[in-house]
Parts: structure tokens; sequence; C-alpha cells
């Protein structure tokens, strides 16, 4: 009887470590702790690397799959109330993997296997994730192509500050003119994006 | 527009009134336009709250040291001829990977039940151990330890390692259950419950709670007996680590109430001297106790951490 007791100790106490590693990691990635997070890509790169290459995937394709997983997980860590209950490794191959399902290699799609010994968990959320994660890759490449006054101006606006403030610090005329400017940025920026054809394959799904 | 615009930004923020706000919902309902409006300015500020450039760096660096330089795990391209090949191999891993884990349980269980002490050192006669103890106490105390005094003083030991919170009480083992026996009693007729085993500790024991590979107790060896003499036993501890922290001893009965109520028989720190690049543990003490079976665990200070339990008789 007291094996089993001892084997439990056992257990509780490796679910306490797997806990403190999932604490450590999610830490890493909102403090943007470089040793932290090469810590992640040391131990979880390769495998995450292999299933996608057995996929049929390459190397670039993990690089992206892996990057967007992670910063899945960051978003979600921030949001208050967020608890990994499941292994962090657990969670970011499930994630990894839902992601390079969906993105839809063709040589992929209908042959993705588990052939790894890994966990997999399915979120009902992952879809949502992905999409969001699409989309601010889309913004991200699109803003950065904005003229930097622009970028400024959006950067100031969505950071809440009020429009006389912004006018200060953009040294225009009045808060007329910062909202006036802003609202042709804005609009330049969502033409660009609407027009892009990663955006309307993500509407389309 | 521009108003246009500045009701999604309230709508979003939530700065509508409620009648407003159904009222806007319904119009967006009505209004494709109006909806999508709304969609890509919520993309946008989602966009903003989560654009995180410098952890994108971050990440962009490390993928591109990990996962694009020639550091691959599997040098050849992989192609789809050699799937067959590969899960055969990989089946094959996994099945003896398996049975090697299904024979170390077996393992496991089995020697548990069967030998359940595995001590560090080589076992040592009781004599040879006194000699031992008995060498080390006239080392640290200049002789002065043994003595064979009658005093009544239920416990004398090294004051500055003895932990002040243990009650001196604690010391009574089972003074009403187990009345004193005279010394040189056949063991048949002293009092029998004071050598039954503690079930819990014993298993304990059996699960390998014993030293671990930083720190070793050499001293008692398990089931070792140490002799009464004038009603005081004269026991040693030694060992050694290689660990930074503090080691903790205590004793306790073998009553299993005492046990779960943590009435210690003695509650000491080990002490710690620097041998090279290891530590000597050591504890020797003179005390008074009846006979029977006695635990004895060692544990780190700081964390509690159980690093060695064993047992000893007392005849």
């Amino acid at each position: 009887m007291s094996r089993f007791v001892h084997v439990f100790i056992f257990l509780e106490n490796f679910h306490k470590n797997q806990l403190l590693n999932n604490q450590k990691y999610i830490a890493g990635l909102l403090n943007n702790d470089y040793a932290i997070i090469r810590e992640i890509y040391e131990n979880y790169a390769d495998r995450i690397k292999n299933h996608v290459i057995k996929n049929g995937g390459t190397a670039d394709d993990a690089k992206d799959v892996f990057q967007d997983a992670l910063m899945i997980i960051y978003k979600k860590a921030q949001s208050e109330g967020f608890e990994l209950t499941s292994q962090f490794y657990t969670y970011l191959f499930s994630i990894c993997r839902f992601t390079f399902e969906r993105k839809g290699k063709k040589n992929a799609r209908n042959s993705v296997t588990n052939t790894d010994f890994d966990v997999y968990t399915y979120d009902s959320n992952f879809e949502e994730d992905f999409l969001e994660r699409e989309k601010y890759k889309i913004y991200q490449d699109h803003f950065q192509k904005m003229g930097l006054a622009c970028q400024q101006l959006l950067e100031l606006f969505f950071a809440k500050k009020d429009m006389e403030e912004i006018a200060d610090i953009l040294k225009l005329q009045n808060a007329h003119t910062a909202r006036n400017r802003k609202y042709r940025c804005q609009k330049k920026l969502e033409k660009m994006i609407q027009a892009d054809k990663r955006y309307l394959e993500l509407l389309k799904k | 527009m521009i108003n246009e615009r500045e009701k999604i930004e309230r709508y979003l923020d939530g700065k509508m009134s409620p009648t407003e706000n159904d009222s806007f919902e319904e119009e967006m309902e009505n209004n494709p336009l109006l909806s999508d409006a709304v969609t890509q300015n919520k993309d946008l500020l989602s966009f903003f709250n989560n654009k995180n450039v410098d952890l994108e760096q971050t990440l962009s660096n490390l993928g591109t040291e990990y996962f694009t330089n020639e550091k691959a795990t599997d040098p050849t391209p992989y192609t789809a001829a050699d799937a067959p090949f590969k899960n055969r191999i990989r089946f094959v891993i996994s099945l003896l990977s398996l049975l090697i884990v299904i024979i170390g349980i077996f393992w496991y269980f089995n020697t548990a039940d069967k030998k359940p002490t595995d001590i560090n050192t080589p076992s040592m006669s009781t004599t040879e151990m006194e000699k031992i103890i008995n060498d080390n106490m006239l080392d640290e105390q200049g002789g002065d330890v043994i003595n064979n005094s009658e005093d009544n003083t239920p416990i004398e030991i090294e004051p500055e390692v003895i932990d002040s919170k243990t009650n001196p009480t604690d010391f009574d083992i089972n003074e009403t259950e187990n009345p004193p026996k005279k010394e040189g009693q056949p063991i048949a007729n002293l009092n029998e419950a004071s050598f039954q085993e503690n079930t819990v500790l014993e298993s304990l024991i059996r699960e390998n709670v014993r030293s671990d590979s930083q720190t070793r107790i050499n001293a008692p060896i398990q089931g070792e007996t140490f002799q009464r003499k004038n009603g005081m036993v004269i026991l040693g501890f030694n060992g050694t680590t290689e660990a930074a922290s503090q080691f903790e001893l205590i004793i306790y009965d073998n009553s299993p109430k005492n046990f779960n109520n943590d009435y210690q028989v003695l509650n000491a720190m080990l002490k710690k001297t620097s041998n090279n690049d290891s530590f000597q543990l050591s504890f020797n003490v003179k005390v008074e106790l009846k006979p029977g079976l006695y635990y004895y665990l060692i544990r780190t200070k700081e964390a509690a951490e159980m690093v060695h339990l064993s047992k000893f008789y007392i005849r």
C-alpha cells in the first residue's frame, strides 16, 4: 500500500517540477528572457522540426510554426487567470501541430501522423488563436511598410493617448489634424491588408 | 466616415450606453459593410495590443539559429520512400523500450519485497561499530562521554546540536505502555511491542528511501543493534555528503501513533566538517533509551527533503 504512496509522492513531485518548468517558460516569454527562451528552443526545436519534416514540411516551416506557437502562448499568458494545466511541451507541440496542419501544406494535409510519442491535446480555441496569429503577421508586414509618421501616430493612438497629446508629441497643428491623419493612415493600412491574398484566404476558410 | 469610425471605436472600447450599443449591433446585422469595418478595427486593435517587436525579434533570431542552421538532426532529406523502413525501426525501438520498462518494474517490485536493505557500506559487526563509535566519541569529547554513571538525567547530549524545540518528555518512550525492563533480560522477555515493526516506516525503507547519490550515511547500518550500559546507550551516526545543505537527524520509536503525531525521540543537527571536496557528517550521543526498535531519518534542514531512512535496535 505504502509503495503506492511512495509512487504517488514521486508523481506528485514530478508534477510539481513540471509546473515549475511551465511557470519558468511562461515567465520567460512574458519577460522576453533570452536565456529561458533559448532553453525552450534547445529542448524542443528538434522535436518540432522532426515532426514537421516527417510530415512534408521544411525546416523553415518548422521555424515559423514554432515561433507562431510561442507567440500564441505569450498572448494567452498575458490574459488574467491563464494557467497551463498540461506540460509546456504538450501544449507547445499541440499548437505547432495544429498550426502546421491548418496552414495546409499541400503534401501534408492528409498525411499528418503522430509518429512521435507526443501527447496531443486539442483545444477548441486553437482555430481562433491561429486566425488571430495569421492576421497579426499580415498586419505586421504591412504596418512595417508604412511611413514612420503613420506608424508613430497609430502606435500612439492604440496606446490610448488622446488626440491632443498625440498632436503635441508629433508636433501637429491640433487634435483635429491628428484625427484626420490617423484616419488616413488607418485607411491606408486597411486597404493594403484587404488587398493581401493571404488575408482573403483566411477569410475564406 | 470619421464619425462612423469613432462610433466603431466607442463600441469596441465599450463606451456606448446600453441602448446605443443595442441599436449599433442591430445596424451591424443589417449592414455587412459596417460589420466588416468593425471586424477590421478589432483586428487592428488586437494587432497593437499583442505587438511585441522585441519578443518577435528574439524568437526570430533563435529560430534561425535552431532551425535553419545546418545542425539538423536528420542530415539526409526525408523522403516518402523511407517511411516504412523508418517506421519499422521506430516500432522495434519502442517495443524494446517497453520491454525494458516492464522488466524494470518487475525487478523493482520483486527486489523491494525480497531484499529490504542495501546499505552503502559493507556490513560491520556490532563490536566493530561500537569501537568506531567509541573512538569517535573519545576524539571529539576527550574521552569524557562514555561514562557509566547511574545518574537519572533523561538524556545526555551535545547541547549545541540538540533542537531546542524538542520537548524533553519526547524521550519518554511509551512510558505507560512499556514498563522499564531490567537489563540482561532475554529479548523474548522484553516488551515485544517495543520491537514491533512500524509497517509504514518499514515499507518506506523498502522503497529505497536511503542515501542519495550525493549523501551517504554509513552508520548505523540498517538493523544495527546497540547495547545499553546502565540504561544508557551510545549512538554514533556518520556519513559523507557533497551537498551544501545542513542535515537534521530525527529518531522515532516504533510506535505508529508517535510517528504519526511526530513525537520525536531525538532531533539534532548532524555535525558537518569539511573533508577535501566533500563533507564529513557525524553525530555522537549518549542517551537513555529503552530497549526497542527505533527508526532514524536524515533530512535536509532547509527543504526537509528526506535523504536517508533506516532503523536500529537497542537491547
